[in-house]
């Protein structure tokens, strides 16, 4: 995957340690879907010097390597988007957005028009009834795939920043609806590289807020049909409930890549079964450095205690590591 | 969370920086310094209290010197205040050789007072001026501090030439939580405190694109390689390592000649394992100085009645600190919980607050401090929920602390401690004595502690109702902890810490509570003291 011309929103460079990232990602679950069957897990410490960010891109790169190496998912390229269009009946509810409303909502579609630029249009309004000329919207067939989405799609979908705009151009929106886990991964994403909206990845929980620096980066599994679930969770509380529920849902999710803290590294050991292949120590060299230094002490002795080894990291990584990265790989037996 | 923009200027910044250090070649003042070291290690005195203890005001002063661009005359060495504390000392009598030769050393000390300039404020204001010339102002630039009480001397003594320019004194802590990068950062003192050999991460997380170090007598070797942390020496051989620029050496600046005699005592260098020993025991020096100036501790004092403890003293960033026993539990909320609050708007939703024994707090993290103490709150809380009822426990509870505090009276509190473990009572330290003569606290937690307890008091006979009594206590103080610690969580909403880490500081009331202030500061850093006073603990101190 060539992520030389990914972007941000909201700025034109894309920065060495943030491509770093997204390298080490797709790196990670190439790296996992390989190990399926194997009985070692990979252990990559990384100490940086701000981690804000790292969890969120290594999870985009790591989930454009699974979307793309999904057969299924590629099947049609050529996929016009989410909306069949032949299929379209008056008054049928679409989600799009409204310049007037400025925000995305419900449309009803009303006829298809063809103006004297020769273009086929579709018109689609605000309301399902009669109602103003100012509240209907005519979009040209071409834009139709970007700017209109089925009944019920989730709004982040829509929303989609460029950077996963790209990663997903080839993709087929419509097989990506049926497969839950890859929306949700892409939203949940969303919200917490980008800040684009409210939401991210704390959540409330019997009233109480659970926020903290466990990153779990899981498949997960939404039962509901609608896509509003999110990709990554993350715990601050260690003690008792929140850890156990974590590794509940990273057994009932099948997560692959797992991102721990400096502080999330003392509480869940390296030995301990956790069911990811790739484990990423993420240390952020900012924080206390009595911490750090029992991190390293522990992920040495987790190495050691399940007869793990050192591994060159220079026959395993093949992107370029800026030089603020220190870098370590080590196998752990399972 | 910080923009992607910034998170890119603080990558760049950790990839490119860049290390110059200003050398300081001080040979009389090195001189000194190094036979110091011999001296405070000889084998006579090392294991001698006193003469550790006449030792420590002269460490303190050396501390003070290594890390402070002020000059000599500055009160803030304490260097008149020498020979008073020599003097008022037993050592004339006891230790008359080492007396004396303490007395070289405070000679030394007046004849550097008089020299008065320090070295390092000569590199310090050149450089500011020519930065000031080159840039228009000193807004990216920063002057890093040791301690946090060398922040408003340093800023007054540097506004007698910079009277218009802002310029930014930062600690440690404050410096590695900055969320953007300075053009030059100037730093005073030895290399390794800047290192993780002196537990720093100014190097491992550098918010600067050049970091000036200004040092007297700092070797060409100075050990850069020892900053990485993915090491050989951690366990990680095949790692890659981070950036570690070259350092640049700019001319060293000659020291005053003080035409002081030689030292009596040996002067050969010191190995790395040596000079970080001394730096870490003339810091402890430093601190225990600190804890005398701020009369938490008394010079000299050894044996008192009071229970001595170890403490974890917490520099705050609002120039307080607040000590706390290493055994205590204490409610803080951690920083990357200050951190996500920023991303919380305006919603209300409740910060996350701790509670870990004070060893576990980070600089950064932000210590919760209820004012008034919370063992009167549980008082009240129980008081307002039980009524009468609660006030019949009380009296009951008074009864025997009555005559607890006749005994105290009558023979002092050492010998009723005493007293009480020759019956068994093993638990009758001072300081648990005074708990339980605490009219707002409890007593002993074992039925036959308080048995015994009794039975010193002459109420043996009234055991079982007094025992229930105070059962009754402490069932309503865990249940009126437990509410309190609700009304503490709940007064506190994530988007209200979204300034604590600008400000330092932030007061919450709490809601149903007239009155009562839980109060949240900044750490800045923390470090370990021991053989303090319990009863100094658990008290906000203001640095005069």
């Amino acid at each position: 995957m060539d992520f030389k011309n990914f972007k941000f929103k909201t700025s034109d460079i894309f920065p060495e340690w943030a491509l770093f990232f997204l390298e080490l990602g797709y790196f990670s679950s190439s790296f996992a879907a390989n190990q399926s069957s194997s009985k070692e897990k990979l252990s990559i410490t990384l100490t940086v010097p701000g981690a804000e960010y790292a969890s969120a891109l290594i999870a985009i790169g790591a989930n454009i390597e699974a979307i793309n190496s999904d057969d299924l998912l590629r099947k049609d390229s050529s996929s016009s988007g989410l909306l069949n269009l032949n299929s379209l009946s008056y008054n049928d509810e679409v989600m799009m957005r409204f310049d007037r409303l400025d925000k995305t909502t419900k449309g009803y579609y009303k006829r298809r028009l063809k103006k004297d630029d020769d273009i086929r249009y579709f018109q689609f309004s605000e309301s399902r009834k009669a109602t103003e000329d100012n509240r209907f919207k005519e979009v040209p067939e071409r834009d139709v795939s970007k700017l209109v989405f089925p009944k019920g799609t989730s709004i982040d979908l829509i929303d989609l920043p460029p950077l996963l705009r790209i990663c997903c151009k080839d993709i087929n929106y419509e097989l990506m609806l049926e497969k839950k886990e890859c929306i949700t991964t892409l939203l949940g994403i969303k919200s917490h590289a980008f800040e684009e909206s409210q939401e991210n990845l704390f959540y409330t929980e019997n009233d109480l807020l659970v926020g903290g620096h466990f990153n779990d980066i899981a498949r997960f599994q939404n039962e509901n049909k609608l896509a509003t679930g999110y990709y990554s969770r993350i715990f601050s509380d260690f003690k008792g409930a929140s850890i156990t529920k974590s590794l509940i849902a990273m057994n009932e999710n099948k997560s692959r890549i797992l991102i721990l803290t400096s502080k999330s590294i003392n509480t869940l050991s390296l030995g301990e079964i956790t069911g990811e292949k790739v484990r990423i120590n993420l240390l952020d060299r900012s924080k206390n450095i009595i911490s750090l230094g029992d991190s390293l002490a522990k992920i040495n002795q987790g190495v050691a205690a399940t007869g793990g080894q050192n591994l060159n990291f220079k026959d395993y990584i093949n992107f370029p590591i800026p030089n603020s990265i220190e870098i370590a790989l080590q196998t752990v037996r399972t | 969370m910080i923009t992607l923009d910034k998170q890119t200027e603080l990558y760049n910044a950790a990839e490119n920086w860049k290390l110059i250090i200003h050398p300081v070649m001080f040979k009389d003042l090195s001189l000194k310094y190094r036979s110091f070291y011999k001296l405070r290690n000889d084998e006579r005195y090392s294991e001698d209290e006193d003469a550790q203890e006449a030792f420590q005001p002269i460490s303190n002063i050396f501390s003070k010197i290594n890390n402070s661009p002020l000059p000599y005359s500055n009160e803030l060495f304490e260097i008149e205040d020498l020979g008073s504390k020599l003097l008022g000392s037993s050592l004339q009598n006891t230790h008359n050789e080492l007396y004396k030769i303490l007395l070289d050393y405070c000679d030394f000390f007046l004849l550097l007072q008089d020299h008065d300039t320090n070295p390092l404020l000569t590199i310090l204001e050149q450089e500011l001026t020519n930065l000031i010339t080159e840039e228009g102002n000193l807004s990216n630039t920063a002057l890093l501090i040791k301690r946090s009480y060398l922040k408003d001397v340093l800023l007054e003594e540097l506004k007698r030439t910079f009277k218009e320019d802002d310029i930014n004194i930062l600690t440690h802590s404050e410096l590695v939580n900055s969320r953007t990068a300075f053009n030059h950062v100037f730093s005073f003192g030895p290399f390794y405190d800047l290192t993780p050999l002196r537990e720093s991460r100014v190097l491992l997380s550098p918010k600067f694109s050049k970091i000036h170090v200004l040092s007297n007598n700092i070797s060409n070797n100075i050990g850069l390689q020892k900053v990485s942390l993915l090491s050989e020496a951690s366990g990680f051989p095949l790692a890659q390592t981070l950036f570690l620029p070259e350092p640049e050496f700019n001319e060293s600046l000659e020291g005053p000649e003080l035409r002081v005699p030689s030292p009596v005592e040996p002067t050969e260098d010191l190995t790395e394992e040596e000079v970080i020993a001394d730096l870490i025991a003339l810091e402890k020096a430093e601190t225990e100085e600190y804890l005398i100036n701020e009369g938490i501790k008394k010079r000299g004092e050894r044996n008192t009645e009071d229970f001595l403890v170890s403490a974890v003293i917490l520099h705050l960033n609002d120039q307080c600190s607040y000590l706390v026993p290493d055994e205590n539990e204490v409610k803080y909320i951690e920083s990357d919980e200050l951190d996500a609050s920023k991303g919380f708007g305006k919603s209300d939703v409740l910060a996350t607050i701790s509670k870990s024994k004070p060893e576990n707090i980070s600089s950064g993290d932000a210590i919760l401090i209820f004012e008034g103490g919370e063992g009167t709150y549980t008082s009240k809380l129980s008081r307002k929920r039980l009524g009468n009822k609660y006030d019949s426990i009380v009296d009951s509870l008074s009864l025997w602390k009555d005559k607890l505090n006749e005994k105290i009276q009558a023979h002092g509190l050492p010998q009723v401690s005493n007293d009480l473990i020759a019956l068994e009572l093993n638990h009758a330290q001072p300081h648990n004595i005074r708990y339980w003569s605490d009219y707002e606290l409890g007593g002993p937690g074992e039925r036959q502690d308080f048995g015994k307890l009794l039975n010193y008091l002459g109420l043996q006979h009234k055991l079982p109702e007094l025992l229930k009594d105070l059962v009754s206590w402490r069932r309503e103080h865990q249940k009126s902890g437990r509410e309190l610690s609700r009304k503490i969580t709940s007064s506190i909403k994530s988007h209200d810490l979204i300034n604590l880490k600008e400000e330092g500081k932030a007061s919450f009331e709490m809601q149903d509570y007239d009155g009562a202030n839980v109060t949240a500061h900044l750490i800045n850093s923390c470090e370990i003291v021991h053989r303090i006073p319990l009863s100094s603990t658990k008290k906000l101190i203001k640095k005069h």
